[in-house]
């Protein structure tokens, strides 16, 4: 016994004590802090390297153009468009149908989805702002981005924490609350205390430059439109005096113009074997093209990019998988999204947007022939895309419902697509301005004059009267598939209406559960909201 | 590296102080063998009669010690007779023992060898001659079904994966799962090295008490392999040869509808009529040559050996070639003092995968559709799919003959194995060992899909067609370890005493490249990538390369084996480990065991038994995650399209991570006649803090995934195994044997109520999660809404389990209070069963072995997906079994698909003979071999294989890749669409000496 301690036990103990317990982890194949990036090379989109790209870059990250979170949850929610399940395709276990039909549960994994990827975008604006080394006017981009994620928030679950630094709890506020804790940063941003006529901006540290993938003074005031807009739904306030203000001022800034006649790109879905594909794309279908970069209506839009800022995948979403042919698309399309008769047949033929926010009927290839469907369902080999939608389940047909088609596609087409998708736009701020005017005064007709300049824009018969009904219906013909639909219908006390495939729903639903998961594992800082 | 330097050199100058230090006396060694065939005796008995001085010889049957002349050895081993010799001048004695009385058997411990008398743990030891028969290569399916709680799963059979191994069951929800492999003392070796004609014994260590010797890595289960060695020989050089021929058919078939069928059922008609299962099956050829030299001589011996495997799968052009050498010696040396082990081996593979997804469209694919495009019923573009036929605009279709033989799908691995180990005789009752072992794989896998595949060559595409992927790994095992062995009596009772260190390091490095749009033609681009057209266009190559920090594992550890009068056995020991995976407060671990057996027949003296023991043990194991920087903060790089480069959490850190840790009580008894042996075991095993990655807040931690301390685990088990020599003549025999084993394992704690896991997948079912895990419960449940009929319009109708009138059957409701949803089975079985039987009459040995499980249910993908007559997808095949209902035509998952999967199968048949040569003096010990594997199976399961699955890999869909390196073992009982079809195998096996 005493042998093995002399000889044994000692030697070893000495021999564990230094290097040999030595358990450090040095990780080299993973990032676990933030990098410096000083001194890298800027790669070939030139300029200086830009620290707030990680904060821009979650507004790709949540969704917005992509199935499954933000924009899915915000589309096929109303009465723009849903996912059929096409036979064995696209049930999903039922939950397509439940968002289409409002019977959405805690545990919805495109609500939990966009939940967890809204929270995330606040961390990266939270580290960011934390880490320091921001000059006043990206703290105030860094901090408009974040009042957005946060009017995200409100407008989808109302009740949420406000975390405004990186691992620091803060108590669940009431929809309210958040309501004016996004109006206050904006309104801090704009360095005013008030939106009011003749306030005075120039004091803004968000500046007047033009880059419509940041945020400017102008984009600014274009969410806090959009939030005061809706404050009598979020906060129980009317606030359309403000909204009709901040639009107004952006519009008579004459910063932005209004894409009509003359303001064209070069279409880059043309086939050049089909006589009515045009060379260029005009007006309307400017503003949403993929060479869409430096459309002047783009006031702010989230970048897109096929190569370097991918997330955009409509063209997988919604086309069948034989209109790979028609755009020569890299990868075939899922067969998805398809927009509802109704919403298609609330435009007129005349309507220019119809033609450039839906496709539909039968189909050509890029040289002009027949695009096949070699499974169709109905016998007839073409595809031909019909405005009806013969149920919404189980059986929905493949070739049923026209298509989404506004963020138009290009020849060649990867599965991720270029065009910018916007998030303030003149247009909008055209529909925000009357619609305040209407609603503070009480009275539609005082839409009239902004509702008229995006229809002489459609090339559709100016309005001489309108009402609340009517003015819905022309902002979703010109807003559709721009992910705003679910807000409007709630706005305009339409949401819990039924419609197609969609039975009444009750009032709760206007505001979505908190995800389960979020609630399992906040420790009971976190409550249902009511109804669920 | 420096630390490692010093520390091997520290040892080597202990060895050589310590040898310094020895007492000059003279030693006496040898080697102890069998008389009848001269083989080895491990563990015998060398005593210096009238003295306490002795030893017991090693796993070469060696021994030395010191003595005088005139004194008299006593040999004394277990089954064999006493012989006495007297020290003369010589320093060599070997002596040939002759079997007498029952043998004894030893068993291999960790850091050791030990009686089996003596061992308190549940351990099982098969020898060679126990092994399952016929052409297996993966080494552990030489013991399925035959040690009760060891689960050897490799569903349907595919050469080129390794089984799923389970000790016990579940073990962790995480990562090491799967037992800890010890090849001849080195731990963690790899299986991938080492052919199973090589092995002479399997002993696996099956509960805490006698894991807790290997700490963290233990909580699995130990497998401890032991590799035949040379024996030493009067005369010359003994060779082996044995060689075994098999071919392997298709053993099950999906029930699929033919092409009549198919168009009476209203598929769409394309005019052919084509038996896609039967394109892309073949009848396997599968070969084994094994050579083995062995010999030695004085203080050497050694054994060399070379093994080539040629395996064909039965889905075409899968398989592979496999060549391993391995060479074991063995000398003695400082006046036999000093033992020199050492071993290397070489593994060289090719791998044909070819794509399992063959065998997966070969179901579902339109059986009117033709091969070649030629044959189309519609105008085709055939020369675009290299001449094969597509049906276009179907999502997750692709002609099953075209995916296999115009893609390339293959893999070449090498390892290179070595391990030295010396033992050091101190005094006669104190050996030292250090060990000294590497492990050095390198694997790499290419994948090429030319520009006329639809199956991941994107043929339809009009711009970027063709794809090569390139894969290389490289992964390296260092271990450094030296310990001391102390013996010791006290009259009748013994105390031996083992204490070490133990250093592992582990580093892998990978990286990756695919690469893709060529241009049309027969070169096999991917030789050729230079030529790509992605190196115009940005953002289609995708590269990836990744290396582990140094995982390092550092232990201290002891161990105290009492046995009191050769009756009371007490086993204790304790591990101190510490890994670099861990969180920087908690990398450090205790592992403690202790063990007692009683041989109460000792006392007890029952005449009607000749073996009545009874043993205890507890211990705890630990269970290291499968990842590096759990602990840690993961952030992902976004290169933003403006040139900026900035960074976004992706997985929020956890400094308080600490061990997962696994408390195991097992009860054994023990009990033998004459002619019946049996062992019964009873376990509870406590797993707490087991580590897996968990929704947290997302609002705090700014992600919402964040690695855990996350539950605790309970599993209860009963194993019982039996041995009966029904018949022992001089002319024949008959042995059977059963094992059986059943656990449960319930989810004790669990940081939410409740989930659901396992998405059943696309086209169509997406967001069907089919497992449940509740605290509280049994884990493996199935779940889902009960089947209870089909509308007139071909909708389901679900059961209100309830009963409340409604029907909530959304699978976002699946864990709703209201929720019409039930346990539709259980993944795991509720028992299994091995059954051997072995007759022997004259030169003529029978070995039928049967297995079984019972009591586990499977979903069956196939027909989840493809049984209901969808009307708007009468382009694919339907699974037509008889459980299909008429008139469905909604594919949503229920009870309809989960199946009862018991079964009970033949699973080995060998007729081997012993052939009498007569006068022929070249060859000795010729046998000839019959063996048949899967002959047939008993069951209601209508998927092609019944075995249980105990992890599930997700879904995949439309040629998208299956990703096997994270199973979910959370979700058992999934037949997945990507299983490999079973095989039934008929092997020639011929083995001589000469």
């Amino acid at each position: 016994m005493k042998s093995v301690k002399k000889y044994f036990i000692y030697p070893c103990l000495i021999l564990m004590i230094g290097a040999c317990t030595n358990l450090d982890e040095q990780l080299k194949g993973d990032v676990t802090t933030d990098i410096s990036i000083k001194g890298l090379s800027t790669g070939s989109g030139g300029g200086a390297s830009d620290v707030l790209g990680a904060a821009f870059a979650e507004l790709r990250n949540t969704g917005s153009a992509n199935h499954g979170a933000y924009y899915s949850i915000q589309s096929i929610t109303s009465d723009e468009m849903c996912i059929g399940a096409k036979g064995g395709d696209w049930f999903d276990g039922g939950i397509l149908v439940e968002l289409h039909r409002q019977t959405y549960t805690p545990t919805h994994a495109f609500i939990t989805g966009t939940w967890n990827g809204h929270y995330g975008a606040i961390n990266t604006c939270n580290e960011l702002l934390a880490k320091g080394g921001l000059d006043a006017n990206q703290t105030a981009q860094i901090k408009v981005l974040r009042a957005y994620f946060y009017m995200r928030l409100m407008d989808l679950y109302g009740n949420v924490k406000i975390i405004t630094a990186p691992k620091v709890d803060a108590p669940q506020a009431t929809r309210a609350n958040v309501f004016k804790f996004v109006e206050s940063e904006m309104l801090a941003a704009l360095g005013v205390t008030e939106i009011k006529q003749g306030m005075n901006l120039s004091g803004s540290p968000l500046g007047t430059a033009i880059n419509p993938n940041r945020i400017n003074t102008f984009a600014a005031l274009g969410i806090i439109a959009k939030l005061y807009l809706n404050a009598e739904v979020y906060a129980g306030t009317k606030m359309y005096d403000k909204a009709a203000v901040a639009a107004g001022y952006v519009i008579d800034s004459g910063a932005y113009k209004l894409c009509g006649d003359g303001c064209k790109v070069s279409n880059l879905g043309r086939r050049t074997a089909v006589a009515t594909d045009p060379a260029d794309l005009e007006g309307y279908a400017a503003v949403f093209a993929p060479n869409n970069e430096t459309n002047p209506e783009n006031i702010f839009t989230i970048l897109y990019d096929e190569a370097k800022a991918g997330g955009m995948n409509f063209s997988q979403m919604n086309l069948h998988y034989s209109s790979q042919f028609t755009w020569n698309l890299n990868a075939q399309p899922w067969n998805g999204y398809q927009a509802l008769e109704e919403f298609y047949n609330s435009y007129t033929d005349a309507d220019v947007r119809k033609k450039n926010n839906f496709i539909v009927g039968p189909q050509l290839d890029f040289g002009g022939s027949a695009v096949l469907d070699y499974a169709s369902d109905d016998g007839d080999l073409q595809l031909n895309y019909t405005p009806k939608i013969n149920e919404l389940a189980p059986n929905s047909k493949r070739e049923a419902g026209s298509r989404p088609g506004k963020f138009s596609f290009k020849q060649l087409g990867r599965p991720d697509q270029d065009n910018d998708y916007p998030i303030v736009r003149l247009g909008e701020l055209y529909l925000i301005r009357g619609e305040a005017l209407a609603r503070n005064a009480g009275n539609w007709a005082l839409a009239i004059p902004d509702a008229n300049v995006i229809r002489a824009r459609a090339k559709v018969q100016p309005y001489n009267t309108l009402d609340a009904n009517e003015f819905l219906k022309e902002r979703g013909r010109e807003m559709f598939q721009e992910g705003v639909r679910r807000t409007d219908l709630i706005r305009f006390g339409k949401y819990n209406d039924a419609w197609w495939e969609k039975p009444i729903s009750q009032a709760f639903r206007n505001i979505f559960p908190i995800p389960q998961d979020a609630i399992n594992a906040s420790a009971g800082t976190l409550k249902q909201n009511p109804g669920y | 590296m420096k630390s490692f330097l010093t520390k091997w050199t520290f040892s080597l100058l202990l060895l050589i102080g310590m040898t310094a230090a020895a007492i000059s006396q003279k030693t006496v060694s040898g080697v102890v063998t069998d008389a009848a065939n001269g083989e080895a005796l491990i563990g015998a008995n060398v005593l210096v009669k009238g003295t306490s001085s002795g030893t017991i010889t090693d796993i070469d049957g060696s021994f030395s010690l010191s003595a005088s002349e005139g004194d008299v050895l006593v040999i004394s081993y277990a089954g064999y007779s006493d012989q006495m010799v007297t020290v003369g001048s010589s320093n060599t004695i070997n002596i040939a023992l002759e079997a007498g009385k029952l043998l004894e058997e030893v068993v291999v411990v960790g850091y050791g060898t030990q009686k089996a008398k003596e061992v308190t743990s549940a351990q099982v030891s098969v020898k060679r001659e126990q092994f399952n028969q016929g052409p297996i290569s993966d080494p552990v399916q030489l013991l399925q079904g035959k040690v009760s709680g060891l689960q050897v799963y490799n569903r349907g059979g595919d050469p080129n994966r390794s089984s799923t191994i389970r000790l016990r069951g579940i073990s962790t929800v995480g990562a090491n799962v799967e037992p800890l492999i010890v090849i001849d003392g080195i731990i963690g070796a790899s299986l991938q090295n080492i052919d199973p004609n090589d092995i002479e014994s399997m002993d696996v260590l099956k509960d805490g008490s006698a894991a807790a010797i290997y700490g963290s890595r233990g909580s699995s289960g130990v497998i401890i392999i032991t590799t035949k060695r040379g024996s030493k020989r009067s005369t010359g050089v003994k060779l082996t040869y044995n060689g075994q021929v098999g071919v392997s058919s298709r053993m099950r078939n999906i029930e699929i509808m033919d092409a009549a069928q198919f168009k009476a059922a209203g598929g769409t008609n394309l005019g052919s009529t084509t038996d896609w299962v039967n394109e892309v099956t073949q009848s396997g050829v599968n070969q084994v040559h094994g050579i083995a030299a062995e010999g030695g001589g004085g203080n050497t011996s050694y054994r060399v050996s070379a093994n080539v495997r040629s395996v064909d799968g039965i889905l075409k052009t899968s398989g592979f070639d496999q060549i391993n050498t391995r060479l074991n010696f063995t000398t003695k040396a400082l006046n036999d003092k000093l033992t020199v082990d050492f071993s290397t081996s070489v593994t060289s593979k090719t791998q044909n995968f070819a794509f399992q997804e063959a065998l997966r469209y070969a179901i579902l694919y339109n059986p009117t559709a033709p091969v070649l495009g030629s044959k189309s019923p519609y105008p085709f573009n055939s020369a675009q799919f290299g001449g094969y036929f597509e049906s276009l605009g179907l999502f997750d279709a692709f002609n099953p003959v075209s995916i296999i033989n115009q893609n390339k799908n293959t893999g070449k691995s090498t390892e290179f194995n070595y391990g030295a180990n010396l033992g050091y005789k101190l005094l006669d009752n104190l050996t030292i060992s250090a060990r000294v072992a590497s492990q050095d794989n390198k694997f790499a896998s290419r994948q090429y899909y030319p520009t006329t595949s639809n199956f991941r060559g994107n043929a339809t595409s009009p711009i970027r067609k063709g794809q090569a992927n390139f894969y290389d790994q490289d992964t390296k095992f260092k271990l450094y370890e030296a310990y001391a062995t102390h013996l010791s009596e006290f009259g009748k009772s013994t105390l031996s005493l083992t204490g070490g260190y133990s250093y592992q390091q582990s580093n892998f490095n990978s990286h990756s490249l695919g690469i893709g749009d060529f241009a049309n033609g027969d070169l096999d681009f991917s030789n050729a990538i230079e030529t790509s057209q992605d190196l115009q266009n940005a953002g289609f190559i995708t590269v990836n390369s990744d290396a582990s920090p140094d995982e390092k594992i550092i232990a201290m550890f002891g161990r105290a084996n009492f046995t009191i009068n050769d009756a009371i056995f007490v086993n204790g020991s304790i591990r101190r480990e510490g890994s670099t995976k861990l969180g920087a407060d908690n990398q450090w671990g205790i592992f403690p065991s202790l063990g007692v057996g009683v041989d109460i027949n000792k006392y007890a003296k029952i005449n009607a038994l000749n073996l009545l023991k009874l043993r205890v043990g507890y211990g705890i194991t630990g269970s290291l995650p499968g990842q590096n920087g759990l602990a840690r903060a993961i952030r992902g790089i976004e290169n933003g399209a403006d040139g900026s480069v900035t960074t976004r959490l992706l997985r929020a850190a956890n400094p308080d991570l600490k061990w997962e840790e696994k408390a195991e009580t097992n009860l054994g008894i023990e009990l033998g006649t004459g002619k019946l042996r049996a062992t019964i075991e009873l376990y509870n095993r406590d797993i707490k803090d087991f580590i897996l990655e968990r929704t947290v807040d997302v609002a705090v931690f700014g992600v919402n995934r964040r690695v855990e301390n996350a539950g605790k685990l309970n599993t209860k088990g009963v194993e019982v195994a039996l041995s009966f020599d029904a018949i022992k003549t001089s002319n024949v025999s008959y042995t059977t044997g059963i094992v059986f084993s059943t656990y449960k394992t319930v989810l004790k704690n669990y940081v939410i109520p409740q989930e659901s896991r396992a998405n059943l997948g696309a086209p169509g079912q997406n967001g069907t999660n089919m497992i449940r895990v509740k605290e509280g419960e049994e884990i493996g449940q199935i779940w889902g809404p009960v089947f209870n009929g089909v509308t007139d319009k071909g909708d389901v109708i679900f059961k209100d389990v309830n009963g409340d009138g409604k029907f909530v059957t959304g699978q976002d409701k699946a864990l709703e209070k209201d929720a019409d949803f039930a346990v539709l089975g259980n993944g795991i079985p509720d028992f299994e069963l091995g059954w051997t039987n072995n007759l022997s009459y004259k030169g003529w040995n029978v070995n039928a072995f049967f297995r079984g499980a019972f009591g586990h249910s499977l979903v069956n993908t196939w027909r989840a997906f493809y049984e209901p007559r969808l009307s708007s997808q009468t382009s694919y095949n339907f699974v037509n079994t008889e459980l299909a209902v008429k008139g469905l035509t909604t594919a949503r998952f229920s009870s309809l698909y989960v199946e009862k999967a018991d079964f009970f199968k033949l699973d080995n048949l060998t007729i081997s003979r012993s052939i009498p040569l007569g006068n022929i003096k070249a060859i000795s010990n010729l046998n000839v071999s019959l063996t048949g594997q899967n002959l047939f199976v008993i069951t209601k399961y209508t998927g092609s294989d019944p075995e249980p699955a105990l992890v599930y890999y997700g879904a995949t869909d439309n040629g998208s890749v299956e990703n096997t390196t994270n199973g979910d073992v959370l979700s058992p009982g999934i037949d997945s669409r990507n299983n490999y079809f079973s095989a039934r195998v008929v092997t020639l096996g011929i083995n001589f000496n000469f």
